[in-house]
């Protein structure tokens, strides 16, 4: 059978230099990597929704320059954390059972029923080597639009390190 | 007056994915424009106004991806005659072949 379907998504280069797409499958629930040459479909990690209170994500692709990685920002509208993707801001290694780098607790609460809250989604973004990463957050004061941008600053062999 | 509306940059920023759209905010055409020798080197049109989210080119520049509204049936692909859900082409915007059936938001 001939799947998949996308929500959200990325498009990135793999550890091997290959041109891959990162996405969220809705219609198997997991966030897989699709290689543009071949349209191979390789799962990474699945996606618990037990917990999914308005629950989404987003990737950045952008570390062109540190290729095999991709970033993950995931949130809800419950400050409560269930599971290791709950309200963080991760990179992934780009294979199956890939390392999974934690980088932030993003604390941003996003309502689905707030228009306003939009606007705190933490839409993380990388530089192209992987080394500095921003994201915005309402830090808890969903309804409110006030966000607030931060940057994580990681050493250049932060992926070497044990 | 159709314009270029919607698109991204190759990661060297040499090659531009576009997509040209009508009054209506339907999509005309697909158009790769090569930054370094300022022109459009490819342009397909569609062969009806279709609804298109956006577009956009690969990290490397090899290839075109559209991003389509209408879903493909289930089970199935788009393909040349049949463009729908996630598109890719050839730089050229040759060689259209479906990578996935549906494109949600």
């Amino acid at each position: 059978m001939v799947c998949c379907a996308l929500s959200v998504s990325d498009l990135t280069l793999d550890a091997q230099g290959r041109e891959v797409l990162v996405y969220q499958d809705i219609d198997t629930d997991n966030i897989s990597m699709l290689d543009l040459a071949t349209g191979i479909i390789t799962p990474l990690w699945p996606i618990d929704f037990t917990h999914c209170d308005g629950c989404g994500m987003h990737f950045s692709g952008r570390a062109i320059r540190r290729p095999g990685w991709a970033l993950v920002s995931y949130f809800d509208g419950d400050p409560a954390s269930y599971w290791w993707m709950d309200d963080q801001v991760i990179a992934i290694e780009l294979g199956r059972g890939g390392r999974r780098v934690r980088l932030a607790h993003h604390h941003s609460l996003v309502d689905p029923n707030q228009a306003h809250d939009y606007w705190a989604e933490p839409h993380a973004s990388t530089n192209p080597d992987l080394t500095r990463i921003l994201f915005i957050s309402n830090w808890g004061r969903s309804g409110t639009g006030e966000v607030e941008m931060v940057v994580i600053e990681l050493p250049p062999d932060w992926s070497t390190r044990p | 007056m159709p314009w270029p509306w919607c698109g991204t940059a190759a990661g060297a920023s040499r090659y531009w994915g576009l997509m040209a759209q009508d009054q209506d905010w339907n999509t005309i055409a697909f158009l790769v424009y090569d930054r370094q020798a300022d022109r459009v080197i490819a342009k397909r049109d569609l062969p009806r106004p279709m609804s298109v989210d956006s577009v956009t080119i690969s990290p490397l520049g090899n290839y075109f991806l559209a991003y389509h509204n209408d879903y493909c049936d289930y089970g199935k692909l788009g393909g040349e005659a049949n463009l729908c859900g996630l598109m890719i082409f050839d730089r050229n915007l040759k060689n259209g072949r479906g990578l996935l059936r549906l494109v949600g938001q």
